[in-house]
């Protein structure tokens, strides 16, 4: 009976609503978030909250710039879809490629810290989408809600750690590349 | 790519299109603009209340349930009152015969000049009413006291040849009806034969102007004698400012009518308004994330930064503006009284409000509660008192209030204030006045945060 599968599809939606929750969009936003690693300690509930204070998704072009060295930042992107080319332009003119992102990955989070300056450039390398978490909602999150602000802190603090002892292995290696070099050009002789 | 001029052109057309559109609408952004205000007021205690956990939904309800019943209990008790100190009853004559009905005058039986009865609208006689047509008439009773008022109208009138007169009796608070005729007579039909008002408090405009009239006229009769030998012994003074002064008066009892109305309308502010506001408050987030969804993605971090700059300053402003409101008034409400300046309260309220209007504002305070204080047998000490004391309250606005809690950067020009408050009275009277210099600082303040935000990024 073709009326009976009707209805069995339209029972099978009804329990996919109800289990869900709420309607398919925000459900991305809400599992994108929890890929997060800045919102990891966050409860469901905690989770709901932020989705409401969060903008977009925004959809970007192929090519168009989402945002620019040098600009005073606003906040955190979190990447829905899409490819991104986080690019740095260096004092000797020359750009370089510092990452590519896709799907669930973030980027600007030093700008809920502080409003300096963007360190580099995000520009869309497919048509993609974003989720974007600003600085001031954060500030006003500390206002009315503190222990969520404060494991919000807490993750951007971890965040930005892990970025830093990146750099710093990153660093070291490559200090001792350079004494590697160093000592083999001094046994080379070429350097007294 | 279109070229400049041409974007330059579309801009310059959209914005004269939306400033007339905003124009012909000026009517019904009042009520938007003052909820727009209260949101901005009712924001932090609503922040504060979520922070001690409650949902921000319910504490916005709880807080509109109080403010409502704040605003509903004072509009009835304003109402209770204002209902109380005029009473308006109408009645009509209407002509049911085939010839024009000619009315030739109406007066008060008892023509005393402190009568409490007025007829309301002044009328060309002989007035006419064509057949099978009727006319209303406004009655008003503004008692000086609570003694029981009686008298009646006397209406003449003609129908073809014949002359008749109407004899319809008024009485107010517990006046005795004397006499009283049939309604209808012949083919004339009046509505009523007596009109009775119920119970009325003295009206507080009637009894300001009186006393200002008595005690004028009293001191210019006793100038009379020095101006008379040059201008003349026919020249009365005091009479000339009774005269004139009693069509002030009856002016001015129009104005109460407009002021009943205006309360009407203020009724559906109160409906409004509190809506409007309810929705800022609860939608706010969601409302600004569609406008700025709207937003290129060239201009998105540019905008979301202007945004809330432009909201934490007019917060700011605002709030600033109406503690400052607050405490002047307060400041006033005591002085007035402690120097025992009659109608101290809603005296005080005005100074506070008009404190918002640099410059004139205090003078406005001062003028007003100048002559309340003349007009109520203060005499001149009494005068020199009040505006000493709306000096050190100037003296502790300059010095203590505006540089705490009204941002600096919110400073506008006298002469600003001058043309700002001018053309407010221009396009909204009174309200236009109170509000133009707020609205003026929050266009300053946008505009800065606008020009400062601009120049941080580099926009191609």
């Amino acid at each position: 009976m073709p009326s009976d599968s009707f209805w069995r599809h339209v029972f099978r939606r009804l329990q996919e609503r109800v289990r869900s929750g709420r309607n398919d969009e925000e459900t991305t936003a809400f599992k994108l978030l929890q890929k997060v690693p800045i919102f990891q300690e966050l409860s469901g509930r905690e989770l709901h909250k932020i989705e409401e204070m969060l903008y977009g998704p925004r959809d970007w072009r192929a090519g168009e710039a989402i945002i620019n060295q040098g600009d005073p930042g606003m906040g955190m992107y979190i990447v829905a879809s899409g490819q991104i080319r986080i690019v740095q332009m260096g004092d000797d003119g020359f750009e370089k490629q510092l990452a590519t992102l896709t799907r669930g990955n973030f980027f600007g989070a030093q700008a809920l810290v502080d409003q300096s300056p963007r360190p580099a450039s995000a520009y869309a390398l497919q048509p993609c989408s974003l989720l974007v978490f600003c600085r001031p909602d954060l500030l006003e999150l500390i206002d009315i809600n503190l222990p969520l602000a404060l494991k919000i802190i807490e993750g951007l603090a971890q965040a930005i750690s892990t970025d830093l002892l990146e750099v710093i292995e990153k660093l070291s290696a490559q200090l001792r590349d350079s004494e590697r070099l160093l000592k083999g050009a001094r046994r080379a002789g070429s350097i007294q | 790519m279109m070229n400049w001029q041409v974007k330059v052109v579309l801009a310059l057309v959209a914005i004269v299109v939306g400033g007339w559109f905003v124009y012909e609408i000026r009517g019904i952004l009042t009520p938007f603009v003052l909820a727009f205000i209260l949101a901005y007021v009712l924001y932090p205690i609503i922040d504060w209340m979520e922070r001690r956990g409650l949902g921000r939904a319910w504490s916005t309800l709880l807080v509109f349930s109080l403010v409502f019943a704040g605003l509903g209990l004072g509009v009835f008790k304003a109402g209770d009152k204002l209902a109380g100190e005029t009473v308006d009853r109408v009645f009509t004559i209407a002509n049911t015969g085939d010839k024009p009905l000619i009315i030739h005058g109406m007066a008060w039986e008892d023509d005393a000049r402190d009568q409490p009865f007025v007829l309301r609208e002044e009328h060309r006689w002989p007035l006419e009413i064509a057949p099978m047509e009727e006319l209303a008439f406004l009655l008003r009773f503004v008692p000086k006291d609570q003694a029981p008022a009686a008298n009646a109208l006397l209406i003449a009138y003609s129908q073809g040849q014949d002359e008749h007169s109407q004899r319809i009796s008024v009485h107010g608070n517990g006046g005795v009806v004397v006499g009283g005729q049939a309604g209808r007579s012949g083919s004339v039909v009046f509505s009523r034969a007596d009109i009775g008002f119920g119970k009325a408090d003295p009206n507080v405009l009637v009894e300001i102007g009186d006393r200002i009239l008595a005690e004028t006229s009293t001191r210019a009769a006793k100038i009379e004698p020095m101006l008379q030998p040059y201008l003349g012994s026919d020249f009365r003074l005091a009479e000339l400012i009774r005269e004139h002064g009693e069509r002030l008066m009856r002016t001015m009892l129009g104005g109460t009518t407009l002021f009943i109305e205006g309360v009407i309308s203020g009724l559906t502010f109160v409906v409004i308004v509190p809506f409007v506001a309810f929705f800022f408050l609860k939608e706010g987030r969601r409302l600004t994330r569609c406008l700025m969804a709207l937003v290129p993605n060239a201009y998105f971090e540019l905008c979301l930064n202007l945004m809330y700059q432009a909201n934490r300053q007019i917060g700011n402003y605002i709030r600033g503006q109406i503690l400052a409101v607050l405490v002047v008034s307060v400041l006033a409400i005591s002085g007035l009284s402690i120097l025992g300046v009659y109608y101290a309260l809603p005296l005080g309220l005005l100074a506070g409000l008009a404190n918002v209007i640099p410059f004139l504002g205090p003078l406005i305070g001062i003028v007003c509660s100048s002559i309340v204080a003349l007009a109520t047998g203060g005499g001149l000490a009494m005068v020199a008192k009040v505006i000493v004391m709306f000096l050190v309250i100037q003296l502790i606005d300059n010095v203590l209030i505006q540089p705490t809690m009204v941002a600096k950067s919110v400073e506008l020009h006298p002469l600003v204030v001058l043309f700002v408050v001018m053309v407010g009275s221009q396009l909204m009277g009174i309200v236009g006045m109170l509000i133009a210099v707020p609205l003026t600082g929050i266009a300053k303040v946008s505009g800065q945060t606008i020009y400062e935000g601009v120049k941080q990024y580099r926009l191609e």
